[in-house]
């Protein structure tokens, strides 16, 4: 089959999973504001079952284009959400009562689906010929070609590095919804839809505990891309933008946990630090590629 | 030194220091600096707000990762992790050996000092009642949970006491091993049992702090004694391995020069392009030749660094054509000289360059193509689009393809005598990777020791009274102690089930 043809079924197939993880998400914000309890397995068989087409989408991104989802703004989105996505499942699996963190995880992990679907230049490319009636030229490498991989993109350190970004994402999320209920809970008082969730402290201590996979998972992701520029350019730090705000949130992190550990900074406190160390790595990984000159934003293309 | 130790270890200290290298590491991110822009830009800028300039070069805040006071900070950050290590080190090897130690009833009791809170397990129909205990262990901010156990009924009762407790052992012991959990050799035998789980944990602290310390030390290595050196070499051309050879070059502070000891010939460079005009690959084959005259091929790609002596060989992602002409000049020799050009990144762009030509008032402004037949990378039917200015008069202006001739309006003329590539090549000698290797080794097994293995200790004392038993349970963990309360009270029900099959299998 020709790569155009795979990609017209990897847009489509990410558009299905887009509709499952819509829904999913009316249905956990159902959950939470309507306070209906059907709501929330429905919510979470969604989601389970939009990581189906999910896997197929980027299974089919995956052969056509012959390397990772990892290259392009929107295979990074789609892959960072799939990833996201089995992290919450598996952390649900294991314990049941932290499926209402769906809430805060499904619409996040919606709005990265979106903007990879938006990001996708075969969708921006159909997109503007549909609005420019068909006058601008056709062909999928026209404009909107595959990237493909450059030469330093090989060898195990690189494949790390990509690998922990996006579980770090994963982890961070999870440590994020678990601090944004924690405050809910927190303000609404003990009643008895958050009495169903785990105690003040199980969710202190949850939030705590992803914050920390979160952190192992940057560490890995710093160090690997590290030893990655080591092999290629011949210098492991380079004050690079991207690898200085990695650092930077990697330091912010570090307090967070320092602050726990000596200060007893625990609960409310805490939970409202990690919202800071998690929108410093947002920007870190979405936000700086865009806004300033580095060596990664020619490679997130 | 005590002052300056207990300031160092100071947990303000600690994350004041974090903040401040953090801080640092915001400002030299978005306050341009001398390393990423050019000495134009800083010009311009003091032009423009000179005094605003003055405070930021005073501060040094254009060189923040250059800066005295960044390295100071460093060093205290390497002093403060160094104390750390140390003090964390000497710490953990006592209590490892107090835990070798059999446990007596006199420190088991020091460990129960709070009674009456936490979760207290209450046997249903199974002839054991619980009895609650709170736990604060020793040591800063560790807070167990405990609960007791009582042992009642017509299973323990009628045997020997020694034979008891050895079966109640037995017993407690399965059940902490099914939840991972390993009794401390040394106090096997005794009424008290100490269990313990992740044992390594304890150590992830240390060694990412040792980590850390590794790191520090091996960029203030590199940066005393790092030598790294770039050069263009064309196809068929020789660097000589000097110190004056490089095209540019960044020395350590007691570098001094950056001899490699060996020469480079590039015998061939071969780059490769997708179908999108993305590049493949870029490959350079190299003849190195040592200071004994011994010459050894290589194959140099951005994939695949060489290593010669100590010194590292890097493929740059730098490359071009360099062209070269031939001026004859009325009454002097003839000069030949190359111009190097960037290879542009779509194949339908020429490469362009305006140069100087060495020793004569001419500026040449290029624009070459590799094929001027159709858009390529390779030079299959090359020609340039050639400017020659002097002293501000245009002398030459036209296409002048391969092997022609452009004649200058006074006698002078240029000749497009050569095409070939050139590419940029690193050289790098920073005898601190293995620091670095083994500082990120470290500082990745800590932080997995610290949040994924967290240290968990459960203690156990037998008690007999009469004819019942009881068995009393605390632990404590030093990390995410609600989620540990939860494995506390899921394995004093587990002892529970345990103990009271063990009552219901001797009832005879």
């Amino acid at each position: 089959m020709e790569t155009i043809q795979l990609l017209k079924y990897e847009v489509i197939f990410h558009w299905i999973a887009l509709f499952f993880y819509l829904f999913s998400t009316i249905f956990f914000v159902r959950h939470v504001v309507f306070k209906n309890e059907k709501s929330l397995n429905v919510g979470l068989w969604l989601a389970l079952i939009g990581l189906i087409p999910h896997t197929i989408a980027l299974g089919i991104r995956w052969y056509a284009v012959g390397h990772g989802p990892y290259l392009q703004q929107m295979e990074s989105f789609s892959s960072t959400v799939w990833v996201s996505m089995v992290i919450f499942l598996v952390c649900v699996y294991k314990v049941p009562r932290l499926k209402s963190l769906g809430f805060v995880i499904l619409p996040c992990c919606l709005a990265m689906m979106i903007l990879g679907i938006i990001s996708n230049p075969w969708v921006s490319d159909q997109l503007a010929q549909t609005l420019d009636h068909g006058r601008l030229e056709k062909g999928i490498y026209a404009r909107s070609g595959v990237a493909k991989v450059p030469p330093t993109f090989c060898g195990i350190w690189f494949v790390i590095h990509i690998t922990f970004t996006i579980v770090a994402v994963g982890a961070i999320l999870i440590s994020l919804s678990t601090a944004i209920f924690y405050l809910l809970k927190k303000k609404k008082g003990e009643n008895e839809f958050y009495n169903k969730l785990p105690s003040l402290e199980a969710l202190d201590a949850y939030s705590y505990k992803y914050a920390g996979f979160g952190f192992i998972s940057w560490t890995i992701m710093v160090v690997s891309g590290s030893l990655w520029a080591e092999q290629s350019w011949g210098r492991y730090w380079g004050w690079d933008p991207i690898e200085t705000w990695s650092l930077i949130t990697l330091l912010l992190f570090g307090i967070y946990l320092h602050l726990r550990r000596f200060f007893k900074w625990q609960g409310e406190k805490a939970a409202w630090f990690i919202v800071v160390c998690i929108a410093f790595a947002i920007a870190t990984l979405f936000i700086i590629p865009f806004v300033m000159t580095t060596v990664h934003s020619q490679y997130f293309l | 030194m005590q002052k300056v130790k207990r300031f160092l270890l100071s947990r303000k200290t600690v994350i004041y220091l974090i903040c401040a290298v953090g801080i640092s590491c915001l400002a030299g991110s978005t306050i341009p600096q001398i390393t990423t822009k050019s000495p134009q830009f800083f010009e311009q800028w003091e032009a423009g707000s000179p005094s605003l300039y003055y405070v930021i070069d005073l501060l040094q805040l254009n060189q923040v990762y250059t800066s005295t006071w960044f390295l100071i900070l460093i060093a205290l950050v390497a002093l403060s992790l160094a104390y750390s290590v140390y003090y964390q080190s000497k710490t953990l090897i006592k209590l490892k050996e107090t835990a070798q130690r059999e446990i007596t009833e006199r420190s088991f009791k020091d460990f129960l000092v709070i009674r009456g809170q936490g979760s207290g397990i209450r046997g249903q129909g199974s002839g054991i009642r619980g009895q609650g205990s709170g736990i604060r262990g020793q040591g800063s901010g560790i807070r167990g949970q405990g609960s007791g156990i009582r042992g009642q009924g017509s299973g323990i009762r009628g045997q020997g006491s020694e034979v008891r407790v050895e079966e109640l052992a037995r017993k407690i012991k399965r059940v902490f091993k099914v939840r991972g959990y390993r009794l401390y050799p040394a106090i096997e035998k005794s009424r008290y049992f100490l269990f313990g789980k992740n044992r390594a944990g304890r150590w992830g602290g240390v060694i990412f702090h040792l980590g850390l310390l590794l790191c520090i030390l091996a960029a203030l290595y590199g940066l005393a004694f790092q030598k790294r050196g770039f050069v263009q070499l064309k196809q068929a051309d020789t660097f000589q391995g000097k110190n004056e050879d490089w095209q540019a070059k960044s020395l350590g502070v007691f570098a001094g020069n950056f001899d490699p000891g060996f020469k480079v010939y590039l015998n061939k460079f071969t780059p490769s392009y997708w179908e999108n005009d993305q590049i493949k690959n870029l490959e350079s084959s190299l003849t190195i030749i040592d200071s004994k005259g011994e010459a050894r091929e290589f194959l140099l790609s951005p994939a695949g660094p060489i290593r010669f002596k100590g010194t590292k060989v890097y493929q740059a992602m730098d490359y071009g054509y360099a062209i070269g002409f031939i001026l004859k000049k009325e009454g002097r020799e003839d000069i030949l000289t190359d111009f190097l050009l960037d290879v542009s990144r779509k194949k339908d762009k020429p490469l362009e360059g305006k140069m100087d030509f060495p020793t004569t008032d001419y500026i040449l402004n290029m624009k070459f193509y590799p094929n001027l037949i159709e858009p390529s990378f390779y030079a299959t039917f090359p020609g340039v689009d050639l400017t020659v200015m002097e002293k501000g008069e245009q002398r030459f202006k036209g296409r002048v393809l391969f092997s022609q001739r452009a004649g200058l309006n006074n006698k002078d003329s240029l000749s497009f005598i050569r095409i070939c590539y050139w590419t940029g090549l690193t050289f790098v000698k920073n005898c601190g990777m293995p620091l670095v290797y083994c500082g990120f080794a470290l500082s990745t097994l800590g932080a997995f020791l610290i949040f994924m293995l967290p240290y968990k200790q459960v203690y156990l004392k037998v008690t007999e009274d009469g004819n019942n038993i009881q068995v009393s349970m605390g632990g404590r963990s030093n990390r995410y102690n609600a989620l540990f309360s939860e494995e506390f009270k899921e394995l004093g029900e587990n002892l529970e089930k345990e103990l009271g099959k063990h009552g219901n299998d001797s009832v005879t």
